[in-house]
Order: structure tokens, then sequence, then C-alpha cells
């Protein structure tokens, strides 16, 4: 025990003996044999009788010896000795975290920020959300960032797992809409399968209504990898049927306006869209932003799942701007199959004659009364009379 | 008397189940782990008599944010003695924070290793009991064996703790606790420094037998804290926490099974927002146990 640590310590009980107040005889016994213990050692033990007390009237107790650590450190100190410190400050801000201390959160931020041990660091994180420290999301959110970039690495796996998930359980508990997009990053990284897992998690119970954020990702990042995972979030998500097609919507918007530069991001694009379509479709809230959008990636495609799904979503509505898409796409190739252009496949027509008809829409009889006389397959005729009669 | 014999063994279990949100530890101190509070028993023209109770042992106790996620939860593992051999501290995501493991060793004394989260062995104790199943003595010890601090507990002829001192690594006595009875009720605890200074000292009020209020005085006779206690068919369903002015810094509300077990505690701030509950799952095992009639 050197000197300066002596120091500490007698300031430390001056400071702890200002007002203590404790609920039975054992929290105020050990509370006193700390502020007068000074071997380091023999206070991590007495600490553990504090902690394991679970006394939430100890809680200023832990939160000035916290402080009188975090304040006071000693770069002098021996190897062993800043271990052992190490070790009294994962127990102090573990039990802080447990009591929901959030006095403590600016302890617990500088020893995130000062440790050189990443393992404190990591339970600092965590005891900062389980306290709900709130107004430190932003620096949590940001650790996360830099570590998802690489700006920050951590070469040992279980010490870098170890802070990805403190970071997290963290802003999973926080709930604060600044951690979203790094959770999400987290969510499609290169961590451990646990870590994606519980970032997936947080991703669904951190924020009731990601939408915004969501599309803001969406429309920001230039991986359509990227922007199918964050759909897919949405998906998952609480958010409203009518804000998670407002984010689908979004979604199919930048697959047609933007090029997709690689095979394999153009794979991706494909899936973007046929996702949001199936999104639309599906959740059925008849959004009519969305149909413009529908109406683009029918008239675009050539990939019959795309124009499967696209002629699908559209007959979900009963707007005359959707059954004119509907119409106007039947009509034209119903034109067509007169001026003697073969159709391989009839897959798209028939989706479009049931899109018609699901609409419900007299608007597109017009064109349904077409492809009796447009040479299209006696099935799909079949199928146009059977759409009017119930029209 | 017998309720209250055996109120004095729920309690003392309960208090087990109470610290397990946080820590799979239990503090150096006898009611952690079985026995007596020394608080309601009488001896006086009374003798002991064997009955069948039956005992609860918790086996799980959730400790919940005031939005219903969880933040952690305990799990005890027992012998077929009921003697607790493994208590497991998890997180929400079902990850080990920490463990504790007991184990009776020859000599009749149980040995308790606190592990991290990492499995790493942090501390241990060693508890060695009265024929009562009182702790009389528990040893701390470090990681590397090194002793940390030494309790040593005194009872009176029912179990009723009269003394609790701690020693340090030396045996040098560095504080002593003195538990004083009037009518069989313990209603005052003095602490007592290094220098056997009286440091600070608890009185308990008490109402047909029960606790009703703790109160917390400095050396000079100044009242610093208290806590009142409110029963519900012969359990505590509530606890409020006052500042020496009298007002309140924080609650707790207690629901309570059949056998006045808490099976929820809700804890309130000052102003009566719920900051946090922890939920407690039980076996109850018929025993035998001794009563004072």
């Amino acid at each position: 025990m050197n000197k300066r640590i002596f120091t500490l310590v007698a300031a430390g009980c001056l400071l702890l003996s200002a007002a203590p107040v404790f609920s039975n005889e054992m929290s105020a016994v050990w509370s006193r044999i700390y502020n007068t213990t000074d071997n380091l050692e023999a206070r991590l033990s007495v600490m553990q009788n504090i902690v394991d007390l679970h006394d939430r009237d100890m809680e200023p107790v832990i939160n000035e010896a916290l402080k009188e650590i975090v304040y006071s450190l000693d770069e002098s100190m021996s190897f062993n000795e800043r271990q052992q410190l190490d070790d009294l400050m994962k127990m102090m801000i573990r039990e802080l975290g447990s009591l929901k201390a959030v006095d403590s959160a600016p302890e617990m931020y500088k020893v995130m920020q000062t440790t050189e041990d990443e393992f404190l660091r990591a339970i600092a994180i965590a005891g900062m959300g389980n306290a709900g420290a709130r107004d430190y999301a932003d620096e949590i959110a940001e650790h996360l960032r830099y570590l998802n970039t690489g700006i920050l690495t951590i070469e040992n796996n279980e010490q870098r797992n170890s802070v990805v998930d403190a970071c997290i359980l963290s802003l999973e508990r926080l709930k604060h809409p600044a951690g979203f997009e790094p959770v999400f990053f987290a969510s499609i990284g290169r961590y451990a399968r646990e870590s994606v897992m519980k970032a997936e998690r947080a991703l669904q119970n951190m924020v009731e209504d990601p939408t915004d954020l969501v599309v803001d990702i969406i429309k920001a990042d230039n991986s359509f990898e990227v922007r199918l995972a964050a759909l897919g979030v949405e998906e998952r998500s609480k958010a409203t049927a009518e804000r998670q097609t407002e984010a689908a919507t979004a979604a199919i918007e930048v697959s047609l306006v933007y090029n997709a530069v690689t095979p394999t991001d153009r794979e991706y694009q494909t899936r973007t869209k046929v996702k949001a379509a199936e999104m639309i479709r599906d959740l059925g809230t008849e959004n009519e932003d969305a149909v413009e959008w529908l109406g683009v990636m029918l008239n675009s495609s050539t990939n019959v799942n795309e124009l499967v799904i696209s002629l699908q979503a559209l007959g979900t509505y009963s707007s005359n701007n959707a059954v004119t898409i509907l119409s106007t796409y039947l009509a034209y190739h119903s034109d067509r199959r007169v001026a003697g252009i073969q159709y391989k496949d009839e897959r798209a027509i028939r989706e479009c004659i049931n899109a018609i008809a699901n609409t419900g829409n007299p608007n597109g009889k017009t064109a349904l009364m077409m492809v009796e006389y447009s040479n299209w397959s006696s099935q799909t005729i079949r199928m146009a009379k059977n759409a009017l009669k119930n029209m | 008397m017998k309720k209250i014999i055996i109120a004095v063994l729920l309690v003392s279990l309960l208090i087990v189940a109470g610290c397990a949100t946080s820590s799979a530890g239990s503090a150096d101190s006898p009611e952690r782990l079985a026995g007596n509070d020394g608080g309601s028993a009488d001896t006086e023209g009374k003798t002991a008599v064997k009955e069948i109770v039956k005992i609860p042992y918790v086996l799980k106790n959730t400790n919940y944010f005031s939005d219903g996620y969880i933040e952690s939860y305990m799990v005890y593992t027992y012998d077929e003695n009921m003697k607790v051999v493994r208590e497991d501290l998890f997180d929400s995501f079902d990850e080990i924070i920490e463990s504790a493991v007991s184990e009776v060793l020859e000599d009749g004394s149980v040995k308790r290793e606190l592990f991290d989260s990492r499995g790493i062995l942090k501390s241990w104790r060693k508890t060695v009991n009265d024929g009562n199943e009182n702790p009389i003595r528990i040893e701390s010890y470090s990681a590397d064996d090194e002793l940390q601090t030494v309790s040593e507990y005194s009872y009176n002829e029912i179990g009723g703790k009269t003394l609790w001192r701690v020693l340090d690594a030396d045996g040098i006595v560095i504080s002593e606790t003195r538990y004083l009875y009037e009518d069989g009720l313990n209603t005052r605890i003095d602490i007592y420094d290094a220098s056997m200074t009286l440091y600070e000292y608890f009185v308990n009020e008490y109402e047909d037998g029960r606790r009703v209020k703790n109160s917390h005085f400095d050396a000079d006779g100044k009242l610093k804290a208290a806590i009142e206690y409110v029963y519900t068919e012969g359990a505590v369903s509530a606890e409020k926490y006052l500042r020496a002015n009298g007002s309140t810094s924080r609650t707790v509300s207690y629901i309570n099974d059949a056998e006045g077990s808490h099976l929820k505690a809700e804890y309130f701030d000052g102003n009566g927002k719920l900051k946090d509950w922890t939920e407690t799952e039980y076996e109850y095992v018929s025993e035998e146990v001794t009563v004072w009639k």
C-alpha cells in the first residue's frame, strides 16, 4: 500500500462518514469496516459483503466509494493493485446498475472512458444501461459505432464480444433512438452469432416504432443488402401496419431509383423490391404513396417474381389509381397479344386478372373484357370471365 | 409463539431471496443462510416442541425493470438435504453473470466459492454452524486463499443472535454488534467500533410481538432514519423507509402467498414511482422444526 493509496483511503473515510444511513446493522457494520480498511484485498472482501446485502440504502455508500476510486486513480499503481481496483469497481458498478443507481452514471461513464480493462469497460457500459442512464445513450451508441466501423478495435475475441454485448444490452435498455443504428449494424456485422442474436432482439425492444430510423438507413445506405436487412427489422418491429408500409414504400422507391453496382448487390436489389412489395401486399393498408412505385416496379421489371408480387400488392387496393395501373398493364399486353406477340408464360397476365378482380373496382371491367378477344389461352380467358362475373 | 418461530424461519429464507437480484453472493452474516434473526423468541416458561412445518425454499428470484423487462434472475439449486449447492445469476440473455458453488466439507463446515461470468474464482467463504444450523463463524478468503475477515456469532438458548463480532485477518476485533432483548424480543442493536466505543445503534419497536418499526440512531442518539412495517394476515406486506425528518425516501410493497412468503416485491421511490420489482418462486418442503410453547 503506497502513501497515495493510503491518503485516498483516508479521504474516502471522511467522505463516506458524512451521512450514511443504513436499513440494518449489517449494512452499517460493513460500510464502516470498508471505510476503515486500507488493504485493497480486504476492501474487496468487505465490498462483497456489502454488495451481497443488496440493500438499496447502500447506493450512496457504494457510489461514494466508486467516486473515490474513479477520481483518484494513481497511475504509479502496481499491476496487481490496479487489477484489484478493477475488480472492486466491477463489483460496485454491477451492484449500482442493479440498484438502478442513475446518479452513479457519471462515474460509470468515466470508467468506460478511461479503463484499460475491456471487461470492466463492458460492466460499466452495462451498468449505465441497467441504471437507466439515458443521458449517456449517445456515448454508448458512438462506442458501438466505432467498433462496428473498425475505428476501435479489440483484438481479443472474448473482450470484444463482452464490450459489444454490453453496448447492445445497454442500448436496448435505454430505449433511445440514438442506439438503433449502431445496434442495427451490429446485427448485420461480423460479430459472434450470439452478439448478432442479441442485437436482433434489441432492435425489437429498443424502439416501439423504428420506421423513421429504418427509412433513414434505407435512404442513406448504398448497399441493398443493408436496405433489405433494415426492412426485415421494420417487419419484425412493433410498428403499425401503416408505418411498416411507409418503410416498404421507401424501400421500393430506392430500389427503383438507385442502381446496384455489383451482381451480388443486384440480387439484393431484387430481393428488396420483392420483400417490400410482399409487405405492402400482406399489410393491406392501401397506402396510396406506394401505388405509384408499385406501378413503376410493374412496368419496369422483367423478373416474373417481381411482376407477380407487384400485381398482388396492387390487387390489395381498391383505388382508381391502382386499378388504372392494373388495367393499363392488362390492356397493353392484350394489345400485344392481338398483334401476335407470343407469351410462353401467362402467369403475370393471370395474376393481373386476379388483382383487378381483387380490387373490386368496376373501372377494371373494360380491360377484363378485352381478354376474351385477345387470343389468350382458354384458361386465361376463363379467369377473366369469372372475374367479370364476380365483380 | 409457534407462528413467530415459523415467521422467523420464513424471513430468514426470504432474505436469501431478496438478495438474489444482484449477486450470487451471500453476505457474511447468518441471516443470509439460515437460522434466526434473533428477534422474537422467548424461553421463559416455555418448552421446545418438535413440529412439522412447511419451509419455503427459493427456487428462482427474478428482478424486473419497471417496464416489465427482465434485468436478471437467480436460480437456486439444492441437494437432497435441501442445502443450497449452486446459486447462478443470469442476465436477460440467459447468460451467467456470476455463480456461487457450495459444498459441505469433511468437518461439517460449508465452503462457498464465488465465480465470475468467465468461471474465474473471485473469493470464497467457509461457514461453521452450531448444532442448530446457526452460523457461528464465517471466514472470508480472497481467491488466493488469503484470509480477509472473520465473523463470529453467539446465540441465546433458543437461537436468537446476541453477538456479531468481525475480526480482521490478524484476529483483531474491528467491529462488535450486540443484540439486546426485552421480554424475548430484540429491541436494540448496538454497534461498537474497534475501540469498543458505541458507534451507532438501531431500536426495534413491537406491537403484538411483531416488529413495526426499526429506527437508526447515531452514537449521540440522533435519529438518522427509520423503517415502518405493515402486516397483512401475519406477514409483512409493506415497508416504508423514512428519513430523519419523517419524509418517505422509498417504499416496498409485498404480495404474499398463503404461507406468508413474498411472491412479489415492488420497489417505489419517495414519490411513489415504481422503480423495479422482484418475483420469487418457491418449493415448499415439510420439515420438523423446534417450536417453543
